[in-house]
């Protein structure tokens, strides 16, 4: 397993650096930060130097890099990487240079706990707790660096465009907490339509993720739709919600989800995720596009593409984006929005050849159109430079939605009698993961 | 931030000096600090080592978790006063009531490597082994290999008590580690270590259940080395490992579905296998929808080599590898790769009607990648083959520039004509293609053109001209394409005899000095050969039957001898590459492994004795074909595939150091 984990800064400084079995050079570093610079944009997450392997996560502007000799497994490696990041973060609330460098007292005592030997030891925020003694150092709020920090991504877990979530940036050990929890259900579309709005291939990604900061860490019970069922027998219908495979977390146990489609969780501290699940069935899908191409001659073509929000009326998508490649050769392309158009941007990037439509708030019932009118160069006839049109994509975010049905009936604290109850959040969010239109 | 960026300068290095000499407890804590961080930057602070270790005195765990780390990083450096150390260590295994401040001190006692030191480490280690608190004995479990690493010689003891503890321990997170660890040592020294009984194993079973993530891969991982006794015993873990398949950590999944497919070998209940095979598609496909590119990716490359030994797995789930059209390149071409694996007479209308889509994408690369699987779609699935061929000729009625899938639509149509020359002799398509063969601009692509002038030199108009122009530019051209050129003026001499004198003649000319020697010996062999007999070149050159069954072949990943390996190490970094552990890094041995033959799952299941003798058979007319091409291959009349070429020359080459 890994021979060292080392932080480095964006610069290539060393932060933290634990060497395991000091069977690599003390240069290490230097070789991965050379190696990463020498690919355009962000290196591979894994590549090989004379026979060392490095695996490496980029958060918050940092290397997280761990090496090794053996024959790891590509897969786990980054798991173990991500895990270590959130680790930290559910420590330090966030993960920068500068939090980094105050911490990194704290930050060897959790490697400590995590790795021995480079083998993963406890790696769960509340496993390693009791074992810590280093207290975080939090960062000075006002800092101007903080305020120019980089987005956290997150490894396995989805994070909303627009909603915004005070859980996001908090350090799990802070002691005045609010005792609450928000759980979150988010959904990922794809969908392929071709050309006369048919769908020839549709899927769910969902997952449900909690962020907890309930004091104790009571066991939960969370109860879903009542006419769930898991695993779909080939040519069934049915009117419930079906999901084709799901997995849980460790800390969930499913054994009655069969039964009286309840989760018993024993809810660690910080973000996880509780379920995912993958739905394959039809579902109505909630944007439907309409293109319609005509040949006014042998040098211009006029685009028209209809947008149908599907759903209902009361659910705002907070924002829906589409692109549409044109033909290489189109001399020039003007995309007309309807008059009075509100919200709505539609704009010619004419290096890449494309048009992106932009609209900010859509409510469900509504539709929207836009034409475009496309002039080609002389070296090519509208015949075939029409087949060059497409496939539209479609990015959207709609928030207190979900398209598959999947329900949270209720989320209780198994133990009565106590006393405070905390606060629960519950949101709904469906996005596009790739929700596209062939022409 | 004020820890970094100095250099520490003598001064500097005194002021720490005094200052973990201060009597103020503090004050020598914020020096160790500082001394850490310095460590860390990689600035040299091992002048410090005596004064550091006499921080030691202190009972705060804190303290102590600081100098440890110091202690570890610089014990190498300075082992004469690491011996300081020792006290300590037993002092703290032995005498300290919280098993954390034991368990801190065994880990980094064991992380100090320098062998002199080791021998004071057996007594305490032992103790820790057998400690009542689980959380020492994970850490006392693991601290074996390292000490094994440096001083093998004085273990023998300590492995003893693992295989013990392995008998009698409960923990399952100390069972993981215990496992773990021993398997290091069988990777190390080569020998076997762990000594499995149907008790241990029920007890592993278990453990499974309750350990961590990581402990679960452990286990999970190591179930997959082992052979279970019988079909009952392969029955009863694939059912405890079932439930792992839900689980939200993708290794473990992975990991779960890697013993499983191991074990269905071992099963005898062909129901039974089938079960298992629909109910592990779906977790596989899981993994590649929740998970990030990368993660993906690892699976993607690993279900290639299960489909080897599992075709049937995918059968009905062909849709779950279309592209989409926001994915990494990576992936859309691991996923090109796998739909021409489970392509097969049922679904491969499907496929050839989503690669149709891809080939208006705009990234020139993927559209090469996306005629090639057509290409390979059509050469190996016979009933798919006009379909194919109907597309890639529609695709090349469109092309107006020489693009680079320009390149390998022309190869891939030449592999085609190749083996079904009969078929499309008097073809519309062969007209279109012709009319695009100008477009032709790499060595490969050009020496596919040539060839088609060649071979069908009379369907085609103005098949001479073209040679003409070719052999105009002869000495301009790679070595490949000048060797094609060389056979196919040949064949187009023995067909038009009269016009194509001169260009024989010009090109004997210009090619006989070559400056390569294959190019120059091919043209004095023709040479010869139409001086003293055409006929016989004819007999050569025009040979006719054009067998290309062992296409099929390319399909596969392994030769079957290293499938074993391979599957072993699934989910590896070496699979991802491609390649077997050996292959990639040096320092693994590789367990010689000539057992038992591979068992193919196909869709219509026969018996295994079938299964083999067709693949002897398959062997037999493979070796034939070899021997029939090794005798061709002097013309280089078809290229035959690599894979047979360099097994055979393989084989010759073992011969002769035999015959020495």
């Amino acid at each position: 397993m890994f021979s060292q984990i080392f932080i480095l800064s964006p610069r290539g400084d060393t932060i933290i650096n634990r060497d395991f079995r000091s069977d690599l050079p003390k240069s290490t570093p230097e070789t991965f930060f050379r190696q990463a610079k020498t690919y355009s944009g962000d290196a591979n997450p894994l590549f090989n130097v004379d026979c060392i392997q490095f695996a490496h996560i980029k958060r918050g502007g940092l290397y997280i890099v761990g090496t090794s000799r053996f024959n790891l497994q590509p897969a786990m490696s980054l798991e173990l990487l991500d895990r270590l990041a959130k680790e930290i973060k559910d420590f330090c609330g966030v993960i920068n240079e500068e939090v980094l460098r105050k911490n990194f007292i704290l930050i060897y005592e959790i490697l400590d706990e995590s790795f021995d030997f480079g083998y993963p030891q406890l790696m769960a925020t509340e496993q390693i707790k009791p074992l810590i003694v280093n207290e975080p150092i939090q960062p000075q709020p006002d800092s101007v660096m903080n305020s120019l920090r980089p987005k956290i991504q997150t490894f396995n877990i989805f994070v909303p465009n627009t909603m915004g979530s005070q859980a996001v940036q908090r350090s799990v050990l802070n002691k005045n907490q609010a005792n609450e929890i928000f759980v979150d259900i988010y959904e990922k579309l794809n969908v392929l339509f071709n050309s006369s709005a048919y769908v020839i291939n549709q899927s769910i990604e969902g997952c449900i993720q909690m962020t907890s900061f309930l004091q104790g860490n009571p066991p939960l019970k969370l109860a879903l739709n009542e006419d769930l069922q898991i695993g779909r027998q080939q040519g069934q219908y049915s009117a419930g919600v079906i999901l084709d495979d799901c997995n849980f977390h460790e800390c969930v146990n499913a054994n009655e989800l069969d039964m009286n489609k309840t989760l018993r969780i024993q809810p660690p501290d910080g973000q996880f995720v509780v379920m995912n699940y993958r739905i394959s069935g039809d579902y109505a899908a909630p944007f439907r596009l309409f293109p319609i191409i005509e040949e006014i001659s042998s040098s211009k073509i006029e685009v028209t593409i209809k947008l149908k929000a599907c759903f209902d009326a009361k659910i705002i998508a907070s924002y829906a984006n589409i692109r549409i490649p044109i033909p290489k050769q189109t001399a020039n392309a003007y995309p007309e929005l309807v008059k009075n158009a509100q919200q709505e941007t539609a704009e010619y990037d004419s290096n890449k050849k494309i048009i992106e439509w932009q609209i900010k708030k859509l409510c469900g019932g509504q539709e929207r159109s836009l034409k475009i009118k496309l002039t080609l160069q002389a070296t090519q006839t509208a015949h075939t430079a029409r087949k060059e049109i497409g496939p539209i994509a479609m990015n959207f975010e709609i928030p207190m939605f979900n398209v598959s049905r999947l329900q949270i009936k209720y989320l209780r604290i198994e133990e009565r009698g106590n006393t405070t109850n905390p606060h629960r959040w519950v949101r709904y969010i469906t996005q596009s993961s790739s929700y596209v239109c062939r022409i | 931030m004020a820890y970094f960026g100095n250099n520490p300068q003598r001064g500097e290095l005194q002021e720490l000096y005094a200052d973990l000499n201060d009597l103020n407890f503090e004050k020598k804590k914020e020096a160790v600090k500082k001394v850490i961080a310095y460590m860390t930057v990689g600035k040299d602070v091992s002048d410090l080592f005596q004064s550091v270790i006499k921080c030691l005195e202190f009972n705060d765990i804190e303290m102590k978790k600081l100098i440890y780390l110091y202690i570890v990083n610089y014990s190498r450096q300075k082992p004469d006063d690491a011996i300081m150390v020792i006290q300590n260590f037993r002092k703290d295994v032995r005498k300290s009531e919280n098993p954390l401040v034991r368990a801190l001190a065994i880990r980094t006692f064991g992380c100090l490597r320098v062998p002199k030191l080791n021998e004071y480490l057996i007594e305490p280690l032992k103790d820790c082994i057998q400690d009542d608190d689980p959380y020492v004995r994970k850490t006392a479990v693991l601290c074996v290999p390292k000490v094994y690493e440096v001083s093998p010689e004085i273990c023998p003891p300590l492995l003893e008590l693992l295989q013990k503890l392995l008998e009698k321990e409960s923990n399952a997170l100390v069972l993981a580690n215990l496992i773990q660890s021993m398997r290091e040592i069988e990777v190390v020294s080569g020998k076997q270590i762990i000594i499995l009984n149907q008790k241990i194993i029920q007890k592993l079973l278990l453990a499974v259940d309750e350990c961590i993530e990581w402990g679960q891969i452990f286990i999970l991982d190591y179930l997959a080395t082992y052979n279970p006794q019988d079909s009952k015993q392969a029955e009863i873990i694939i059912e405890r490992t079932l439930p792992r398949l839900s689980h939200i950590n993708p290794t473990v999944t992975f990991c779960a579905v890697k013993v499983i497919l191991k074990y269905l070998d071992f099963l005898d209940n062909g129901d039974l296998v089938k079960n298992l095979c629909k109910k592990v598609a779906p977790s596989l496909i899981s993994l590649l929808s929740w998970n990030q590119p990368e993660v993906q990716y690892t699976i993607l490359r690993n279900i290639s080599l299960i489909l080897q030994k599992f075709p049937i797995l995918f059968e009905n789930d062909v849709k779950v590898f279309f592209c989409s059209f926001n994915e990494p390149y990576y992936i859309k071409y691991e996923k090109l790769d796998i739909m021409v694996r489970i392509c097969d007479s049922k679904n491969f209308g499907q496929v050839l009607n989503e690669l149709l889509i891809y080939l208006n994408e705009a990234d020139p690369h993927f559209v090469r990648k996306t005629i090639k699987s057509i290409g390979k779609i059509a050469i190996t699935y016979d009933k798919a083959l006009d379909k194919a061929v109907s597309i890639l000729v529609e695709f090349a009625k469109n092309i107006q520039q020489p693009t680079e899938p320009v390149q390998e639509l022309l190869i891939q149509m030449q592999l085609i004509y190749k083996k079904n020359k009969q078929m499309y002799k008097h073809e519309e398509s062969l007209k279109i293609i012709y009319s695009i063969i100008d477009y032709a601009n790499e060595p490969e692509s050009k020496s596919a053109c040539a060839w088609i002038v060649g071979e069908f030199g009379e369907f085609i108009p103005k098949s001479v001209e073209k040679m003409k122009e070719y052999i105009d530019n002869f000495q301009m051209e790679d070595r490949l394409v000048q060797l094609q050129l060389l056979t196919s003026a040949v064949q187009l001499y023995l067909k038009y005899p009269s016009q194509c004198s001169i260009l024989i003649q010009q090109l004997i000319t210009s090619a006989k000095d070559s400056f390569n020697p294959d190019v120059r010996d091919r043209t004095y062999i023709y040479w010869r050969l139409l001086s003293t007999d055409p006929e016989i070149v004819k007999n050569l050159v025009c040979f006719n039957s054009g067998t290309f069954s062992n296409f099929s072949k390319d399909l596969r990943l392994w030769e079957t001898q290293d499938l074993v390996l391979a599957l072993e190490n699934m989910g590896n970094i070496s699979n991802l590459f491609h390649k077997l552990p050996h292959q990639l890094y040096k320092n693994i041995k590789i367990k010689v492994n000539n057992q038992q033959e591979v068992k193919i799952y196909k869709g219509d299941e026969k018996p295994e004795s079938q299964v083999k003798e067709q693949q002897d058979e398959n062997q037999q007319n493979i070796q034939k074909e070899q021997q029939q091409q090794q005798d061709i291959d002097l013309l280089n009349f078809d290229d035959p595939p690599v894979n047979n070429n360099n097994n055979n020359n393989k084989s010759n080459k073992t011969d002769v150091f035999e015959l020495i």
